[in-house]
């Protein structure tokens, strides 16, 4: 059963990982190459770039939300753990399973009322290169996805550990 | 036993301008009508949300009015390009005219339209203040749109609003509302165009010296309601609301026009601005021309451009 | 009742160590559903308003300029050429500790990262000049707090968000009092070293000094590059966290010949991950602040504020809201106790006539000061473990000679705001 779970988990990783590192680094990309040309076209060329303002914006959500299911995996988000880390192992595995199952509930239910809403904003375009909202948005329903499945992957990682009391090995941050 | 209603009506705004005035009085006057049976809640400074997600909130039913809905929004959101037309340059001879436009049937039926296509009802129309073009004392003063060529002027970064600005002969340059002041100050743009209200609230006087009455645009508010919430309504509250609204409207057109009267003044005395009457023909030349495009007959309707500017007064 | 769910989820979730972020959202559902909300609202308050607050483009370019600098050694130069420069003098590398973090600090997003990263080698060098340990954190504490005085600075960014103040004027005013407090704690290592007797370290000949600031010069350049571009109208200050960015990259890559293409992808990679993390609160907050927002919170607390007399003194109002500051930030992240508090106090600091600039540079000194502060101020933990001193040590050095010089700073900043705005009006600000 471990095994099984093992090998899925690193199949979907790989899966994962490509969308979230591959994204987030385009997106961070376009953000900086699109605000630093910017400068460029309206200082050197007094020919500013709306399209450029526009790319800039999108890429910014674009870079946050597949950087946080991406922070998510290496448990980087920013939290309050003076208590946290007095409690025994058990407990803070435990609450971390009550949360993270809350989270999941958080995300699963949220997630039809916000798809609806990013596929009704299709009749929306944006302001200058006329793309509709669904798809500039859809990095917000990507974010929920791809957190949702950290989380479970999460939460089946403190299970094993609650019950089998190994600890899994920490995932090792790419540029170690 | 009669329903009491809550109103929740949020604006950008902040709490001296004349749109929170009128928004509270607003508020005042619908709740007097009502025997306290609906209540307002004015929020200013955005607490609910920007323009944009207040107007989506709005069509979605989380709040029930917005304050600082305009035709190019409604175009964007309301999936209804021909509505952008309310938004070009030189489109009304006078305010008298755009409230001529803006109670026609045809834009009455746009409204409609934009109910039923977003679910957010526009109630009514209301002045914002003339749009005026600002330039720095190193860019110099604009008499013909020729004095604006590769002059980088600052607008939202809108296509409707960058349409504006090039309608008019400029290098429109997109940049958010907070970094304006100091790209005037430094020489990071060379002007920018709003009400005049708007240039003395954010300072812009201070650090520009021409204002040029080129009247490009007249600028407007539409409050808006929740289409369901409306028709949920009974008709005598209705009644007060449309009322209330007038009311409001009234007020908030008489801060604005009694400020743009006293402003110029003050714009000379207090912060040694210049004003500038420039050629206003050239730039209504340029501007015809540059909505005669088939850009915009495609987007609007052939020839609508034309056929509200010369929409007769009632 | 919904807000009374509000709090105690995002209370419950928040003091238990689950991320903060996700108990915003948790806590914003709750509420939601009690108020028979639309949940397409996290969509609209996450994303569509996030993307329309401009100013908030230069948290992941900052995050990724420090990145390039930390990952390209031009941090390292930085500190090398003040190490020499200053080495020679009696509590040198304590100057060049605080010169290095006036220099260069604030734009990780992060206090901590700032001391972990530059603070380890400062705290190295020190100890191996055969400082101890105790001063050798505390200096490293002390001088991070100035660093988001003086530009780039992302505190001062989420600032200008949330209060539409202009970040241009927020940087103009920052430097002078970051300045100030530098001159201060250098004064105090200075008294330190004579009293204690700290050894004078290796003294550089001119030549190996020289030769030192030409290689570090492209990187002494930087702040340059960063402010003549501001204020010579080159660039906005938003923009100009991409500039730095670009400039970093280019400087290792041409001149320092410490970027290729694969340490650029892994430098990338590590800014996304700190924009997920740090970005993302961000978002967050904004669910908690339009829930207080639609449930008139601002309003509630003016009103009580108006009633109980505090609005009619400025004075006693920034005593208040510093007092308030200190505390929360004792034990909280800088850009939570921001994005959280400040739209709340916000209204009340405006209705008392406090300028905005004024306020925000008090508020971020405050903040940072407070990390300082036992008994979980985090800085004290992050450099007791860098130096392998006991905590207890470093806090005791902090309290007795540290803190009050800053705090003396603080209260200088706060009731002195003509100082604080000198700059700014010179250069134009008009309040
Ligand atoms: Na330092
Ligand atoms: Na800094």
């Amino acid at each position: 059963m471990k095994k099984i779970f093992l090998s899925l988990l690193k199949t979907l990783q790989i899966l994962l990982n490509l969308i979230e590192s591959w994204g987030g680094t385009i997106f961070l990309g376009l953000l900086f190459l699109s605000i630093f040309f910017q400068v460029i076209l309206r200082y050197v060329f007094s020919s500013p770039s709306p399209e450029l303002f526009e790319i800039a914006q999108y890429s910014f959500i674009w870079t946050i939300f597949l950087g946080a299911p991406y922070a998510r995996k290496f448990d980087a988000h920013i939290k309050f753990d003076i208590l946290f880390l007095r409690f025994s192992r058990k407990v803070q595995l435990i609450l971390q399973i009550v949360f993270d199952l809350f989270f999941c509930i958080v995300l699963l239910v949220s997630l039809g009322p916000v798809l609806g809403d990013v596929i009704f904003y299709k009749i929306i375009k944006s302001e200058v290169l006329r793309i509709p909202w669904t798809y500039l948005f859809m990095c917000f329903p990507i974010f929920m996805v791809l957190t949702f499945i950290h989380n479970v992957i999460w939460i089946v990682k403190s299970f094993l550990e609650l019950i089998s009391g190994k600890t899994f090995a920490k995932e090792v941050e790419p540029w170690d | 036993v009669e329903e009491t209603y809550t109103i929740r009506f949020n604006t950008v705004a902040a709490p001296t301008q004349p749109q929170v005035l009128a928004m509270n009085k607003f508020a005042e006057v619908v709740e007097n009508l009502s025997g306290g049976k609906i209540v307002v809640k004015v929020f200013h400074s955005g607490q609910l949300g920007d323009q944009q997600t207040s107007l989506l909130a709005v069509m979605r039913g989380d709040l029930e009015m917005a304050g600082d809905g305009a035709p190019s929004w409604f175009a964007d959101l309301g999936n209804m390009p021909k509505m952008g037309v309310l938004n070009a340059a030189y489109i009304f001879k006078s305010l008298d005219h755009m409230y001529s436009v803006m109670n026609s049937p045809m834009v009455k039926g746009w409204f409609d339209e934009l109910a039923s296509n977003t679910g957010m009802r526009v109630l009514d129309t209301w002045y914002l203040g003339m749009r005026q073009l600002n330039t720095t004392e190193k860019a110099g003063p604009v008499y013909k749109p020729e004095d604006l060529k590769g002059m980088k002027i600052r607008m939202p970064n809108n296509e409707a609003f960058m349409d504006m600005g090039r309608a008019i002969g400029s290098n429109p340059t997109p940049m958010g509302f907070g970094e304006v002041y100091l790209a005037l100050k430094l020489g990071t743009i060379d002007g920018q165009d709003n009400p005049l209200p708007t240039d003395l609230s954010a300072m812009f006087v201070e650090v520009t010296k021409y204002i040029i009455l080129t009247d490009h645009s007249i600028g407007m508010i539409n409050p808006v309601i929740n289409e369901k919430f409306w028709q949920s309504l009974p008709f005598e509250y209705k009644t007060y609301i449309i009322k209330a609204l007038e009311v409001a409207r009234y007020y908030m057109n008489y801060l604005v026009l009694e400020q743009e009267s006293k402003l110029l003044k003050q714009f000379v005395d207090e912060y040694n601005m210049e004003i500038i009457v420039p050629d206003k023909e050239a730039f209504m030349n340029l501007a015809r021309d540059f909505y005669s495009d088939e850009k915009f007959d495609k987007a609007w309707g052939e020839g609508m451009y034309e056929t509200i500017q010369s929409y007769p007064l009632n | 009742m919904g807000l009374i769910l509000f709090f105690i989820i995002f209370g419950a979730t928040f003091a238990l160590g689950y991320p903060i972020a996700f108990g915003m959202i948790m806590g914003g559902f709750a509420y939601f559903i009690t108020s028979g909300m639309d949940l397409g609202i996290f969509l609209d308050i996450m994303a569509i308003e996030l993307r329309a607050q401009d100013v908030l483009l230069a948290v992941p370019m900052f995050i990724f300029a420090a990145n390039v600098m930390n990952d390209t050694e031009i941090t390292d130069r930085l500190f090398g050429f003040l190490k020499q420069l200053l080495g020679g003098v009696r509590g040198g590398l304590a100057y060049a500790n605080i010169g290095a973090s006036i220099i260069f600090a604030g734009m990780s997003g992060s206090e901590i990262a700032d001391v972990s990263g530059l603070g380890t080698i400062e705290i190295k060098a020190m100890m191996d000049d055969g400082y101890d340990g105790p001063f050798s954190c505390a200096v490293t504490c002390a001088s991070a707090t100035i660093s988001p005085l003086i530009p780039p600075s992302i505190p001062m960014v989420i600032y200008a968000m949330l209060t539409g103040t202009s970040l241009g004027y927020l940087f103009l005013a920052g430097i002078v009092p970051g300045l100030f407090l530098g001159f201060i704690e250098a004064g105090m290592a200075l008294y330190l070293s004579k009293k204690r007797n700290y050894p004078k370290g290796q003294r550089y000949p001119l030549k190996v000094i020289a030769r030192s600031f030409v290689r570090s010069f492209p990187a002494l350049l930087a702040p340059v590059i960063l402010l003549a571009g501001i204020y010579g109208g080159i660039f906005t200050p938003t923009e100009s966290a991409a500039v730095l960015a670009a400039y970093s990259i280019l400087v290792s890559i041409f001149i320092y010949r410490t970027l290729g293409l694969k340490k650029l992808r892994k430098i990338m990679l590590k800014t996304v991950y700190n924009v997920g993390a740090i970005s993302f609160m961000i978002a967050g907050a904004f669910v908690v602040k339009y829930v207080l927002a639609r449930e008139e919170i601002p309003l509630l607390l003016t009103n009580a504020f108006v009633d109980m007399g505090l609005l009619s003194s400025a004075w006693v109002l920034l005593l208040s809201v510093n007092v308030l500051f200190f505390i929360l930030g004792m034990f909280f992240d800088v850009s939570v106790i921001q994005l959280v508090i400040i739209p709340i106090v916000f209204p009340l600091v405006r209705a008392a006539g406090i300028d905005p600039v004024h306020f925000g540079i008090v508020t971020t000194f405050n903040l940072m000061l407070a990390l300082d502060t036992p008994p979980y101020g985090q800085t004290g933990f992050i450099t007791s473990a860098i130096s392998k001193t006991p905590v207890g040590k470093v806090f005791k050095e902090m309290l007795k000679y540290w803190i009050p010089i800053e705090v003396m700073g603080l209260v200088i900043i706060t009731y002195w705001s003509d100082f604080v705005l000198w700059l700014p009006r010179l250069l134009g600000y008009a309040h």
